[in-house]
């Protein structure tokens, strides 16, 4: 059993290799993140100052900018499931992994956690630095760490499952990334990702309230730069739900597309 | 049974055991005179003197402090692609130009059609200077590149000529009538209507030539035009480009690594080598001049006792009933060794083969002037 | 002129040729590229509905803004598709072809590929104008005329950046992320940004002349301003069609760092 995860372990090292090769481009690119970050704190500074007659739902500037950095590293840090599975099931290697010796959804997950656990720390590093050097920081509850780091976990788990039952509807679909690009964006919005939820106008608030996307970006964004036990707790109870839904949603498109394969002969 | 023989790559030649074949045998390997050099409608179309390339490139290091220094004090090495090259060709010439990999054929082409300046030295295509007068040498030249395709993908042929006239700025009736031609004389009609993508690399191939002839150029550049062809393309592609020549007075400029594609399409062979020219000569005297060997194969009635002893044959390979021979033609003229044979043994059957052009040329880059054997 | 426009109608069929193919697949791509624009709406609606003046910008301003740059980077990546894609042709040596025929390199690449994905963004931009702003003839003069303006600076950009191809060998990398910085300051109304980097954008990172002052000339016309675009505009291009020439020499003479096959 041990050697089983091992294996795993083992897939989510190599792609951290190969991605360190290609650390100093991913650097490059983080100067884009760079303006994306400056662009916002201008944004919000001027929204702010103005004391336009909004209230910020609780946040202050400095909070509300660095629940951005998370949020964006939430979402940069994710690798292309979807790109990568449709790829697979089009060309056919999906059926020629089938035959080895390890479960093909676990072997795409750890090598989907390994790539996004190096680029978030390149991510909030980058992004951390531009905008502790912009709008200072704020109190951040180092005890709440592990608490942290379980939710970015499942988190990315349940995006990874997002991300993954898209990029499988390219059993049945041609052209996947259409459906991508509607869906990724469908969560960006829903999910409180370029604003907080909190600030939304009260019918979209609460059609966002209901849905799941809130918990794979904003709700973790929220959390990181206003922890407490309780939101923690609850934050966690949440995505445990819907994580079984989306797991399972997973698994069931993952069998549907592989019989079909079966019958059809890829 | 009539003796089928080739000069060709690798020409084989099964020759029955009758006196009258013997006859023919003879006759073929008495070797024609060298054709006449310089044709009698001599007009320069092509002139080159002391044409020169060098290549300042930076030596891009490995490690990345040494990559750091470098982007400040780059480490310059001064490559000489091309060393120096004369050149005429004729008008209606066909002239294979060939080289090893990183020989300079590619620079010289470049300059030639005027994509690229040279570092020192002239040459006149058409009376332009091609780098100076590149558009209107353009209008004058046809180019085709084996591995890189005029051809819109996605489109079917007949489109890319339409635009091709567009750019060549042909009068469009004038157009429609030379596509027709080039249709017919290519036997493109069924296949210029389906989309590039789709058609076998020899289609393309057979479409992207006459691409390159819509405008009637002077001259056409081909570089290596059938590179991944089968055989039977690849004749069908020589038949191609030798009409074009033949009927059309098309000067042909080709390199290729195909030995083939010199054999039966050019007239003439110049052999570059490390930038510069190491020979400039009709194909005729190339074949004279270097093969000079024969390998003969022989099946006897009985085991080789050893007994044949001729100055110039030497025994390569004898095993039960099987003998190979090597014939050094300048010492042992072939009628007289093939006789010898015939008389001395009884020959169940016999194989005449001359050495590979490949061999030929192979050893022409190595420097050697006798062919290996 | 006719050949000129004769060729031009040539490459635009066998674009349009082209993309018709692959219908399925350009519908999927329109489709992608609306969502992506709306995303950017939904994103400054939600803003507005909450923070409803933005340092004297309203949504209408918002909507100009990006109707401004939909449309002018729409027209130049569309109609003029390989302008981005300068960089690839150098290091693939595609830039050869071009020079083996009989016309002037720079325009013919130019117009040899119409991108009719980046043409739907061109046509995104006046028709969520149309949609959402009150528009009078003069309004709509207006937003043609710096839009136009807007494109020439995009064309100069583009040939700047492309040109650095024929200097050095990470062009396209560097290329990105000009264009991203470039589009991203256009995307926020000028007026959150103070003095030294207005002054940045209204040089190096010329977002002033594609979203700044086409916005304020459309709340205000202003001969000078115009005037001051449009110089803006034409130093761009002139300066992209200089060092694309420049850079073509080079690369004729062959000494470019990168292996050129």
């Amino acid at each position: 059993m041990r050697r089983v995860w091992l294996k795993y372990l083992e897939v989510s090292r190599t792609t951290v290799r190969s991605r360190w090769a290609y650390l100093w481009d991913q650097v490059l690119g983080g100067l884009f993140l760079v303006i994306i970050m400056f662009v916002y704190v201008q944004l919000w500074r001027t929204t702010y100052a103005s004391g336009s007659g909004g209230d910020f739902a609780g946040y202050t500037l400095p909070e509300i900018i660095w629940y951005l950095v998370f949020a964006e590293a939430i979402i940069l840090s994710l690798p292309r499931i979807d790109a990568v599975l449709d790829q697979e099931v089009k060309d056919g290697d999906l059926a020629l992994r089938l035959n080895k010796p390890y479960n093909y959804l676990l072997f795409h997950y750890f090598s989907f956690m390994g790539d996004c656990l190096l680029r978030v720390v390149t991510w909030l590093v980058i992004g951390g630095v531009t905008v502790y050097l912009l709008v200072g920081g704020f109190p951040f509850r180092w005890e709440g760490l592990p608490a942290m780091f379980s939710v970015f976990l499942i988190t990315q788990t349940l995006n990874f499952c997002y991300g993954a039952s898209i990029g499988m509807a390219s059993f049945w679909v041609e052209d996947v990334s259409g459906l991508y690009l509607l869906l990724d964006k469908v969560k960006w919005v829903l999910g409180g990702f370029m604003i907080p939820i909190e600030l939304y106008p009260a019918t979209i608030r609460r059609i966002a309230e209901a849905l799941p996307f809130r918990h794979m970006v904003g709700g973790p964004a929220r959390l990181f730069v206003k922890f407490s036990w309780a939101g923690a707790g609850e934050l966690l109870l949440l995505q445990g739900l819907w994580l079984l839904a989306f797991v399972g949603v997973c698994l069931a498109i993952f069998r549907l597309g592989v019989r079909k394969v079966d019958v059809n002969g890829g | 049974m009539a003796p089928i023989l080739t000069m060709g790559a690798t020409s084989l030649c099964k020759v029955g055991t009758s006196s009258a074949t013997l006859a023919s045998v003879r006759t073929i390997f008495r070797m024609p005179r060298k054709a006449k050099e310089g044709m009698t409608s001599t007009m320069a179309v092509i002139e080159v003197r002391g044409l020169k390339k060098v290549f300042a490139l930076q030596r891009k290091p490995e490690g990345g402090w040494a990559r750091f220094k470098a982007a400040f004090k780059p480490e310059v090495i001064r490559m000489e692609a091309v060393k120096g090259i004369d050149l005429d060709v004729d008008k209606g010439q066909a002239l294979a130009f060939i080289g090893p990999n990183g020989a300079g054929k590619s620079t010289t082409i470049k300059m030639l059609t005027g994509i690229l300046h040279p570092t020192e030295g002239s040459a006149t295509v058409l009376g332009y200077t091609p780098w100076k007068q590149r558009q209107q040498l353009a209008f004058r030249i046809g180019s085709v590149f084996g591995q890189k395709s005029q051809l819109w993908l996605h489109l079917p042929p007949v489109d890319t000529f339409n635009l091709l006239a567009r750019i060549y700025e042909l009068d469009w009736l004038a157009y429609l009538q030379r596509r027709g031609e080039l249709v017919e004389l290519f036997e493109l009609e069924e296949i210029i209507h389906t989309p590039a993508r789709k058609l076998s690399l020899g289609q393309r191939m057979r479409c992207e030539i006459a691409a390159s002839l819509l405008h009637r150029p002077e001259i056409i550049f081909l570089d290596e035009p059938t590179i991944g062809l089968d055989p039977v393309a690849k004749a069908s592609i020589r038949d191609l480009i030798r009409r074009a020549n033949k009927e059309e007075g098309v000067t042909v400029f080709l390199t290729s690594h195909d030995a083939g594609d010199i054999e039966q399409l050019c007239k003439r062979v110049v052999i570059i080598n490390h930038g510069e020219v190491i020979l400039d000569d009709t194909v005729n005297s190339l074949r004279r001049d270097f093969m000079k060997t024969r390998e003969i194969d022989l099946k006897l009635d009985s085991p080789f006792d050893g007994a044949l002893i001729m100055p110039g044959v030497t025994v390569v390979k004898s095993k039960g009933y099987g003998v190979k021979l090597a014939v050094d033609i300048a010492v042992a003229p072939i009628d007289a060794v093939v006789g010898e044979i015939l008389r001395t043994y009884h020959v169940q059957d016999i194989t005449i083969q001359s050495q590979p052009m490949e061999e030929i040329i192979a050893a022409i880059y190595r420097g050697r002037k006798e062919s290996a054997s | 002129m006719a050949k000129f426009l004769q060729l031009f109608g040539a490459y635009f069929k066998a674009n349009m040729a082209i993309a018709l193919e692959y219908r399925a697949s350009f519908i999927s791509q329109v489709f992608g590229m609306f969502i992506n624009d709306m995303i950017w709406v939904a994103f400054w609606v939600l803003y507005f509905t909450r923070f409803p003046v933005l340092k004297g910008w309203t949504l209408d301003d918002v909507i100009v803004l990006w109707a401004s740059l939909a449309f002018s980077f729409g027209l130049v990546s569309g109609i003029l598709g390989n302008a981005r894609r300068i960089p690839q042709m150098v290091v693939t040596g595609q830039l050869d072809y071009y020079l083996a025929l009989p016309k002037n390199v720079l325009w013919h690449l130019l117009i040899a590929q119409i991108r009719p994905i980046a043409l739907g963004d061109a046509i995104f931009g006046p028709v969520l104008l149309v949609v959402m702003v009150e528009l009078t003839w003069a309004k709509v003069a207006v937003f043609l005329a710096t839009a136009l303006v807007a494109s020439c600076v995009w064309l100069g950009i583009m040939l700047i950046g492309g040109s650095l191809a024929f200097y050095m060998g990470n062009a396209e990398v560097v290329n990105n992320q000009i264009f991203n910085g470039v589009i991203h300051f256009s995307s926020y109304p000028i007026t959150i940004f103070d003095g030294s980097v207005k002054v940045l954008l209204y040089t190096l990172l010329p977002a002033g002349f594609i979203t700044g002052l086409p916005v304020e000339l459309m709340r205000q016309w202003s001969w000078l301003r115009f005037g001051q675009q449009a110089l803006a505009g034409a130093f761009f291009l002139g300066l992209g069609i200089l060092l694309f020439n420049g850079g073509l020499r080079r690369y004729e003479s062959g000494n470019l760092m990168m292996m050129r096959s």
